[in-house]
């Protein structure tokens, strides 16, 4: 710290006549800064080397061996990695359950938070209670007590089956307890937390010029011309972020089929996500080797469908200044 | 630091920052100071009374304490690993049956047989309990009480209806008229029995044990044939079919004693461990009562045998096993102590000790029970070796994914028992 200081003092300003050496000492000064910067990093950076690098490391070591968390590992090669797509039935499903839930509710998930924010890109009254409102689900979403709460509402005597026998529907399923609906609850209860990229997508409409609108008013362009040929092209970045945001968002999901399913993935593993396989076979079948192999899979899967995303995004994506 | 140290370091770390699990650090290694900690999972009520029991050790042993470790039963058994692999696990550790055999098999149990008779007295427990805890020949785990399968009943369900608690000797066939019966003086959704025809260590052993049969062998293979599942889920499809049983959905939706038919009021019974008995009782205004599960009567004994409830056993890497062993030698021979635990935990495996207890109602209903099977019904009883062998996990998920296919309506029982010993097989071999 003195030494900052005393380079406070010291260089007092450059004095009438004198040609201060600028240069050189905005190097110093940089230098410096750059020093003191790392230091006050250096927490940050532990925190990574233990909490994330470290443990990521030697998760990678452990998925080539027979890990079991009760005993020491012995090294097995490529084996998990062979058993994973030559003979793991339930590894087969929990993709395509996965699969089925990250394409089917980011798309449904992303149109929904679009369409709110348009409502609420207007000025009219209270929109911010209203934007609050709308929010809200997403700070509550990855809650356990939300997926509890849902487990009720879609359960065989939940809110939505009262309304449906009101309705007239004698024998409504039991939702989350019937195979064939299970994974769409969840994929519902995804959707219904559109919070986050509903805020992003506010503040890329906030971007679009209100002189185009005015042009396009002059034109004569109707409300839906104005949205698909002027909102739309113009927020394809925000769209871009948001799609990867959630992508990789619904791909990690695990707390609601945790829940839900009460920790097993059922009903006859129509819930079983990935993620809830790998924790599965981690800590119900002391199998931490070979969940360790199922973890940097996802990770290469979420890599793939990320990169595939941007490689597409030159076909969709549109940047206002024409840059790549 | 060599790599197994290191290894011990991070796993818990690698394990722990994966799943964002907290590690509480729980210095276990006390060094034989006396002081060592205890893990248990259950209610509140249940933690109480051991807290109880750790004050009354403590006031007989100034010089020691017992510290409580709780954890819920959700996340227990991932917990405890976790703790093992790390090497700071507690000294003493209650451990689910379905997992003992895993643990003791990668030597995280400390052996009891040195103790056995010097400082851990057995003398007066049931014949053949402490052998239930034997893994590879040695004595790994105890149980804290007695216990067998069992039904309990909604009994005052079944007054109203001017109907008796089926007595033992019931067989299969009585169940499903009986249970039909029920359904149809009932008006709606109520059923004369639950399903549970998707639990491999529920019923269905119970099933085997009736035609001379186990799970599994002695040496860790299949014990039963494809005849013996294909009956066994016939039977429940019968049930369903005949509407004595629920429809798949209320079976599916049950999980807990909370979340069971009985409780959720879509059955009158729940077939399952005994000893849920007094848990059971103080969910439901209800009066219950348990009886066996019915029997097979061109088969052989009433399929039923003891097993242990609760289960507890000392930490292999313990810095005071002396300590540890004396503490359970207390826990299950001090008349003070079993007063507190009661029917808690199971039957007290002490049966001068429990015969002198006072028991509430559903605890008396329920000792009644294990002392009427434990004495008069019971089949040989079969150690945690052979009821849990290595590839237990595997084979107990393609049983459920078997039972609920044709549940479901997804599959036909022939291709749903093809699936189940094509998956259990694999399982075996690898």
């Amino acid at each position: 710290m003195t030494s900052l200081l005393s380079r406070r003092t010291a260089g007092a300003g450059p004095g009438a006549g004198e040609e201060p050496p600028v240069r050189r000492r905005r190097n110093a000064m940089h230098a410096s800064e750059g020093r003191w910067g790392y230091l006050f990093l250096t927490p940050w950076f532990i925190g990574l080397a233990i909490l994330t690098a470290g443990p990521m490391l030697v998760s990678l070591y452990y998925s080539f061996t027979d890990f079991s968390l009760l005993s020491s590992a012995n090294w097995v090669g490529l084996d998990n990695y062979e058993r994973m797509f030559t003979e793991d039935d339930r590894f087969l499903s929990s993709v395509a359950v996965t699969l089925t839930y990250v394409f089917v509710s980011v798309p449904l998930q992303l149109a929904f938070a679009l369409m709110v924010a348009v409502l609420l890109n207007r000025a009219m009254r209270g929109v911010s209670a209203y934007r609050a409102l709308y929010y809200l689900p997403s700070l509550l979403g990855g809650s356990v007590a939300v997926a509890v709460l849902w487990r009720q509402v879609f359960g065989r005597e939940g809110v939505v089956n009262v309304v449906l026998r009101g309705l007239g529907w004698e024998n409504p399923p039991t939702w989350i307890a019937d195979p064939d609906f299970a994974l769409w609850t969840l994929i519902l209860l995804r959707v219904w937390e559109f919070g986050s990229p509903m805020v992003i997508f506010l503040a890329g409409l906030r971007q679009v010029p209100a002189e185009y609108y005015e042009a396009a008013h002059v034109d004569g362009a109707s409300a839906l011309q104005r949205f698909f040929k002027i909102t739309l092209p113009i927020i394809t970045p925000v769209i871009f972020l948001n799609a990867i945001l959630q992508l990789i968002g619904a791909f990690q999901a695990f707390n609601s089929a945790f829940i839900v399913s009460g920790g097993t993935g059922g009903p006859s593993d129509s819930t079983l996500f990935y993620t809830l396989y790998i924790y599965i076979e981690g800590f119900t079948s002391f199998r931490m080797g070979y969940a360790s192999a199922l973890a940097w899979v996802l990770l290469g899967i979420i890599a793939l469908f990320t990169a595939i995303n941007f490689a597409l995004s030159r076909f969709w994506v549109h940047y206002e200044d024409g840059g790549r | 630091m060599d790599r197994r140290m290191f290894l011990k370091a991070t796993a818990g770390l690698g394990a722990g920052a994966t799943l964002g699990a907290g590690l509480a650090a729980c210095g276990s290694n006390s060094g034989g100071s006396g002081s060592l900690t205890m893990s248990q999972y259950g209610s509140s009520s249940r933690l109480d009374l051991l807290e109880q029991v750790f004050a009354l050790y403590a006031e007989a042993n100034p010089d020691r304490s017992i510290g409580l470790d709780a954890a819920s039963v959700d996340n227990y058994i991932d917990r405890l690993a976790t703790q093992v692999s790390g090497g700071n696990a507690p000294d003493i550790m209650a451990i689910f049956h379905a997992d003992i055999a895993t643990f003791a098999r990668q030597d995280a149990l400390l052996t009891l047989d040195d103790y056995l008779g010097s400082g851990l007295d057995v003398s007066a427990f049931t014949d053949g309990i402490v052998d239930l805890g034997r893994i590879d020949g040695s004595v790994s785990a105890l149980s804290y009480g007695d216990n067998a399968h069992g039904v309990i009943y909604d009994v005052d369900r079944l007054e109203s209806l001017g109907m008796q608690l089926p007595e033992p000797g019931y067989t299969w066939e009585d169940l499903l008229t009986f249970s039909a019966d029920i359904s149809r003086a009932v008006d709606g959704d109520f059923y004369g029995t639950e399903d549970r025809s998707t639990q491999l260590d529920q019923g269905f052993k119970v099933w085997l044990l009736q035609r001379g049969k186990y799970a599994f062998t002695a040496d860790g293979q299949l014990g039963f044939e494809r005849g013996d599942l294909e009956d066994w889920i016939s039977y429940w499809e019968m049930l369903r079919e005949e509407g004595a049983a629920p429809p798949s959905d209320i079976t599916a939706e049950a999980g807990t004693f909370e979340t069971s038919a009985l409780i959720r009021g879509y059955a009158i019974n729940h077939q399952t461990y005994a000893n849920a008995m007094n848990s059971m009782q103080s969910l439901t205004e209800s009066r219950l009562a348990l009886t066996t599960l019915p029997i097979d009567p061109d088969g052989q004994g009433s399929g039923h045998f003891l097993r242990g409830s609760n289960w507890v056993s000392v930490f292999s890497e313990t810095g005071d096993p002396d300590t540890a062993v004396d503490f359970l030698n207390f826990i299950f021979n001090d008349l003070a102590a079993v007063e507190v635990l009661g029917a808690e935990f199971g039957a007290p495996p002490n049966r001068a000790l429990r015969d002198e207890l006072e028991y509430t109602e559903p605890e008396q209903n329920f000792i009644d029970y294990i002392n009427l099977l434990t004495d008069e019904l019971a089949d040989e009883a079969i150690s945690l070796d052979q009821e849990f062998p290595t590839a237990w996990t595997d084979v107990n998920t393609a049983f459920s994914a078997a039972t609920e296919s044709v549940m479901f309506g997804d599959a036909s029982v022939d291709e749903a028992v093809d699936k189940f010993f094509e998956d259990a097989e694999r399982a075996l071999e690898s």
